[in-house]
């Protein structure tokens, strides 16, 4: 999926969840496992690939391992992420948090990430 | 996106590891709630569980297989720091901590491994203290190996420290057979020359001569301690 990065959107996003710049290129998950952590790509790119073959590369907005953490579901796909993207880790435990504490901003997380499974 | 297929999600209580982790103390209730919090994956031979330099976002608890922690130089020489194997677990030190990682952990062979995430973890310390001494433990045992390991490189020779490799590899993978250990590691000259800080030419000359000795005995790549007494005194160590 992807969502529009607005400047207020990202604030909000960022203000909730961790981001990180990758110095080096690395598996963000592997073909057949489910992501410890969804991601979305701030600045920056991921690879994605099937069967060892590349398939495409995500940018800017991009969410991926989302609907898989949540559901439990091993991803079809590999995810690489390019040296010096940033990255923001939306986990499952601060979602669950959220969830607990603060439901107007839970059904606006689950709006903007279009989180079906829980 | 996804795939329809069986997920793996063993219960931590039914876990080979149970007994020698850090959350064995917990009760039913509690870790039935960490089965279902965590993810747990499988990770083919070659596949990287994290990689150094980036950042840590949780715990990894090895639940079967082998996984050795690496280090890259600035000459982009890799270095074999430490193999974790089942019941061990991974990026401990990164909870209390915001450093990026400083090795890379890579699966040897098929492993399985469990991750819990950094929040969880710390929330399960607030109501569970012992698990922080569990914890405490781990790190400090850590830091005993680690503290041995220097002294070992600074002050043994190339054939002690070979034979400590040797011994120490045996009491993590042997596995008693016919009288002798089998070392239930495949590893490759090069790799064992890493891990004792030497190069790969004088770890086979000292191979060589252990099995000259008859205290080791290779067939294809796998090593068999046939006299560990002697290995002991070559090691110059006294359990």
């Amino acid at each position: 999926m992807h969502i529009d990065l607005d400047p207020q959107l990202l604030e909000e996003i960022l203000g909730i969840f961790p981001s990180k710049k990758f110095k080096t290129q690395s598996f963000l998950y592997y073909e057949g496992q489910i992501p410890i952590s969804g991601y979305l790509i701030i600045d920056g790119s991921v690879q994605i690939s099937k069967n060892k073959k590349h398939k495409k590369v995500l940018s800017n907005g991009s969410v991926i391992g989302l609907s898989e953490l949540l559901s439990k579901i091993p991803s079809t796909i590999s995810a690489e992420v390019f040296p010096n993207t940033q990255l923001c880790f939306i986990d499952k435990s601060t979602l669950q948090e959220i969830k607990l504490g603060d439901k107007k901003l839970s059904d606006k997380l689950k709006e903007v990430f279009e989180i079906k499974h829980e | 996106m996804f795939m329809k297929k069986e997920t793996l999600n063993h219960s931590c209580e039914h876990c080979p590891s149970k007994e020698d982790g850090i959350f064995c103390h917990l009760n039913f209730a509690e870790i039935e709630d960490i089965s279902q919090h965590k993810i747990t994956n499988k990770y083919k031979k070659g596949q990287t569980l994290f990689v150094q330099g980036t950042h840590p976002f949780g715990l990894y608890c090895i639940s079967s297989g082998n996984i050795k922690l690496t280090q890259t130089g600035v000459d982009g020489k890799e270095s074999i720091l430490r193999i974790v194997h089942a019941g061990d677990i991974l990026g401990h030190r990164s909870l209390f901590t915001d450093e990026d990682y400083g090795k890379t952990a890579t699966a040897m062979e098929d492993t399985e491994v469990c991750f819990i995430d950094k929040k969880y973890i710390l929330s399960l310390i607030e109501k569970n203290p012992s698990v922080a001494l569990n914890i405490i433990n781990k790190l400090s045992k850590d830091m005993g190996k680690a503290e041995n390991k220097l002294s070992s490189l600074h002050q043994k020779n190339v054939r002690e420290r070979l034979a400590e490799l040797l011994l120490s590899l045996k009491a993590t993978h042997g596995i008693k057979e016919n009288g002798r250990w089998r070392i239930d590691l495949k590893l490759t000259r090069e790799e064992m020359a890493t891990m004792i800080g030497t190069a790969n030419e004088t770890l086979i000359r000292f191979m060589t001569e252990f099995k000259d000795a008859d205290i080791i005995e290779q067939e294809g790549k796998v090593i068999y301690i046939k006299n560990e007494a002697e290995l002991l005194e070559w090691a110059n160590i006294h359990y």
